[in-house]
């Protein structure tokens, strides 16, 4: 089961002449993701300058990339911790191997030969669309710890008596590090359990959709929500 | 549902997304070398909440165990107790007392990490003092959290853009739990993923502990059953 719609807006630039963009923007429409496809025919319209700025994902094709498809990989992971996904469609020409062969070594690039199915846009497009979802949420745990940590240190030091934490997105249990820190397995257990459905109820929207996402009954969710 | 006399321990914000967390938000407090201590604290807190210890070890065990927990010491064992804590590398809301006034040795201790200085046990404040060092440790509790989280999110989003996280960590671990659902593709039923959480937490376990026997005991479970499970998982991987 796959969920049909991102919580956050993704953008993807798609550098191509030949109608890659409008194919994009009509798989995310068939599947209700909500993705704004950014229009380019040339690689100067990334890198340069005047650039798209933060990109989600990052479709190219080797015509329209010419001898500039190293730049724009290179461009791809000018952040080591944010590398934008990258899907790079063969020419069906000659210089495709040596297209291909700079992709080698870089994991989030993706390889499709010329002419590839709607099928395999959609799973890379999905999978750009997850990487951008986990980034989200984990900028905002990192911004909630943050806040804990500069809360808590105010505590200490008596600048503040008490304080309202932000609710967070949920967590998993930490595994232990030592035996004292072991919880029994049926507590560990019911506490992840509660943690993902909320997160699945989260994700879906409704308690519907969520029941049928967790595999369990309606009665079930609302039961253990309450 | 906190006991009444609970409330007063932990503020009522903080203890709700404790709660929220599925964390329990009931405090304890450790005691070391502190009589006086111990009989001006348990009329405030109840007996069922404090335990007496009589090394720094054992505190600092006991800190390990309670999550939502403070310590409260005498001046004779804080030196001990706050270098045992550094070494243990527990962080936990500390009150020291120390009944003599010497401003030079309080300084001392505070650059050692204690959150408290308390002179006169007659001090109406008690309450206040109590739930600081809580609310400080439960804040702690939570940052924990939060940044497992986000740890578990950074491993998916390196498998999914091709690099196994094994290949960016020297962890030895060999099984993380997988992150809470984020996206289109994460893993939503219930059962798969709570199973992926319990291989994580038995191997975790297993690895801590000196054998499996001993793995069931801390688990709750019988060996008979851990060892079925086990070979479960041995079949599955296989």
């Amino acid at each position: 089961m796959v969920r049909e719609a991102s919580r956050r807006s993704f953008r993807l630039a798609v550098v191509d002449r030949a109608g890659l963009a409008a194919t994009f923007e009509s798989i995310a429409r068939d599947h209700g993701w909500s993705v704004e496809v950014v229009a380019c025919s040339s690689v100067l319209e990334i890198v340069g300058d005047a650039g798209p700025g933060q990109l989600g994902g990052l479709a190219v094709s080797v015509a329209a990339s010419g001898p500039f498809l190293t730049d724009l990989l290179r461009w791809t992971e000018s952040s080591a911790v944010l590398r934008v996904p990258t899907l790079v469609i063969g020419a069906g020409r000659e210089d495709d191997d040596a297209a291909a062969r700079m992709i080698l070594g870089r994991g989030h690039v993706r390889w499709l030969d010329a002419q590839p199915s709607r099928p395999s846009l959609a799973d890379w497009m999905l999978v750009a669309i997850e990487v951008h979802e986990i980034r989200g949420f984990r900028g905002e745990h990192d911004g909630v710890a943050q806040a804990l940590r500069e809360a808590r240190l105010q505590l200490f030091h008596g600048h503040l008596q008490s304080y309202a934490p932000p609710e967070g997105p949920p967590c998993g249990p930490p595994l232990p590090t030592t035996v004292e820190e072991i919880q029994p397995l049926r507590e560990a257990r019911a506490q992840f359990e509660r943690s993902h459905i909320q997160a699945a109820v989260r994700e879906w929207g409704s308690l519907k959709d969520a029941s049928s996402a967790l595999g369990i009954s309606y009665t079930s969710l609302w039961r253990r929500l309450r | 549902m906190l006991r009444p006399m609970t409330e007063a321990l932990i503020s009522s914000e903080v203890a709700s997304v404790l709660e929220r967390h599925g964390i329990d938000a009931n405090p304890s407090f450790q005691v070391l070398d502190g009589d006086d201590l111990f009989s001006v604290i348990e009329p405030l807190v109840g007996r069922e909440r404090l335990q007496v210890h009589t090394s720094a070890l054992s505190v600092a065990r006991a800190v390990r165990a309670k999550r939502i927990t403070g310590v409260l010491v005498g001046r004779r064992s804080a030196g001990v107790l706050l270098s045992t804590l550094a070494n243990e590398h527990q962080t936990v809301g500390v009150v020291v007392h120390q009944p003599e006034a010497d401003e030079s040795a309080a300084a001392a201790l505070r650059s050692q990490g204690v959150m408290e200085i308390v002179a006169n046990l007659d001090r109406p404040d008690w309450i206040e003092i109590l739930r600081r060092i809580i609310d400080y440790r439960a804040l702690l509790v939570l940052e924990l959290q939060h940044r497992c989280e986000s740890k578990r999110l950074a491993e998916r989003e390196l498998e999914l853009l091709g690099q196994p996280p094994e290949s960016m960590s020297d962890d030895l671990t060999p099984h993380q739990p997988p992150p809470l659902p984020v996206g289109p593709m994460s893993t939503y039923n219930l059962e798969e993923a709570s199973e992926s959480f319990e291989t994580a937490y038995i191997d975790r376990v297993q690895q801590l502990c000196a054998s499996a026997r001993e793995a069931a005991e801390y688990l709750g479970v019988s060996s008979a059953t851990l060892s079925r499970r086990l070979r479960k998982e041995a079949a599955h991987g296989a």
